[in-house]
């Protein structure tokens, strides 16, 4: 069985760091999606996720020069990112709570959240799932989600068992790797 | 040792039976043991991220990452007509560290505009100067009015001319900010350095037409926190 591993964005690397913009247009295209979803879910609201979407591919382009070729990955960082950026609007979004009598009192703001840790970590393995394609992200999900055994599974999809308990093995090790990738 | 096969370990923290001399092993071992340990936490993490659905930003959003990389960035910090400093010979000018860091604020706060402080020091032809809207800058405890900001387009660069006096500092010093009308988003402007009680900062048409137009003078402390430090001392929202 051929192990490509998840796509670490090295591709893009050299581009960005020479200051090519196609390749931000394309990290934003393959982990947009990943970046507003934590925004999204951190946040609780389109508007503060779509502005930190931006923040974040924003900044990445202005400290792309920190981006080294073979370390790390380049989604990793962007999820880095994004976890920070969540966390400074949080606390920022408290600092505003507490002189709020002097601003409008109709400002909404929303409570504390699900912690952003958890949020991004869930994220992050949903985003890796559908980068992984399958059989191996069905597998997981049928082994893993929910519940089913190897056996069971093996049967469904019609693929020896053994080759069925090897895509969970390297499966859930590329996920450790991603979860791995992404510091607090 | 010889360690149980890595499948093995997968089906223990899967949950699955395993032989006997497995799990024997698996309490003994302190490569094992902490191996499925850390299995478990993926597979949780993995059964917990069932309910994620990718959501992908709305095509706005992608324009305004370009519009944003494409407007100027600048952060040498430059004196105004208002209160010209002699040019000192011989030194070079250089930023203060802190206004660095209240530029950074700018990225981190709002969509990430930064302003730069107009350059006044080389006279080029006389633009059209056209005042656009003004804020009254008053006091946000008595309303008392310290001074008076206004949107000012010179030929075609938007500037905000901020004048403001008897502004206590303390030991800090004084930060401009646009919050937006929404009063969820905010950008530092500059900072308005001591003892000077005018100052034009560029801005851009684009920070007004998202809404960005209420003017706010902060206190801040030389700290880390780039953020607003929720010590305000006057505020005006601009009639555009
Ligand atoms: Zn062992």
């Amino acid at each position: 069985m051929t192990d490509q591993g998840l796509d670490s964005g090295a591709d893009l690397i050299p581009g960005l760091r020479a200051g090519d913009r196609a390749a931000l247009a394309a990290a934003y295209e393959r982990w947009g999606a990943a970046v507003h979803t934590i925004a999204l879910r951190s946040l609780g609201n389109h508007h503060d996720a779509e502005d930190v979407t931006q923040q974040v591919f924003v900044s990445a382009w202005r400290s792309r020069e920190s981006l080294r070729e073979g370390v790390g990955s380049l989604p990793g960082w962007l999820f880095a990112i994004t976890r920070r950026r969540c966390a400074d609007l949080y606390a920022a979004r408290e600092r505003e709570t507490r002189r709020e009598h002097s601003l409008a009192r109709h400002t909404e703001l929303t409570a504390a959240g699900p912690t952003a840790e958890d949020v991004t970590d869930k994220v992050v393995i949903a985003e890796a799932l559908d980068a992984m394609g399958d059989p191996r992200a069905a597998l997981i999900r049928a082994v893993v989600m929910e519940g089913r055994t190897h056996t069971e599974v093996a049967t469904a999809f019609d693929l020896p068992l053994g080759t069925v308990k090897s895509h969970i093995r390297r499966g859930l090790l590329q996920l450790r790797t991603r979860l791995e990738e992404v510091p607090l | 040792m010889t360690h149980p096969d890595h499948d093995l370990l997968v089906a223990t923290a899967l949950g699955e039976a395993v032989p006997e001399q497995v799990s024997q092993h698996l309490e003994l071992c302190s490569e094992c043991g902490p191996e499925v340990e850390s299995l478990k936490q993926v597979i949780d993490m993995t059964r917990r991220s069932r309910d994620v659905d990718l959501v992908p930003p709305p095509p706005a959003v992608w324009a305004a990452i370009e519009a944003e990389l494409d407007a100027p960035l600048q952060l040498t910090p430059r004196h105004t007509e208002a209160t010209p400093t002699p040019p000192r010979h011989g030194a070079p000018r250089r930023s203060p560290w802190w206004l660095a860091a209240a530029a950074a604020a700018g990225i981190a706060l709002g969509s990430g505009v930064t302003a730069a402080v107009v350059n006044r020091d080389s006279p080029a032809p006389t633009p059209s100067v056209q005042t656009v809207a003004k804020a009254p800058l008053d006091t946000l405890d008595t309303k008392t009015s310290r001074g008076e900001a206004r949107l000012v387009r010179v030929g075609t660069t938007l500037d905000l001319d901020v004048q403001a006096r008897g502004l206590a500092t303390d030991s800090g010093y004084l930060e401009v900010w646009l919050i937006n009308s929404d009063l969820k988003r905010m950008v530092s402007v500059g900072v308005l350095p001591a003892g000077v009680e005018q100052q034009r900062f560029v801005i851009s048409q684009d920070l007004i037409d998202q809404g960005y137009v209420i003017v706010d003078i902060s206190r801040e402390q030389f700290d880390d926190k780039p953020a607003h430090s929720g010590d305000s001392l006057v505020r005006g929202t601009l009639a555009v």
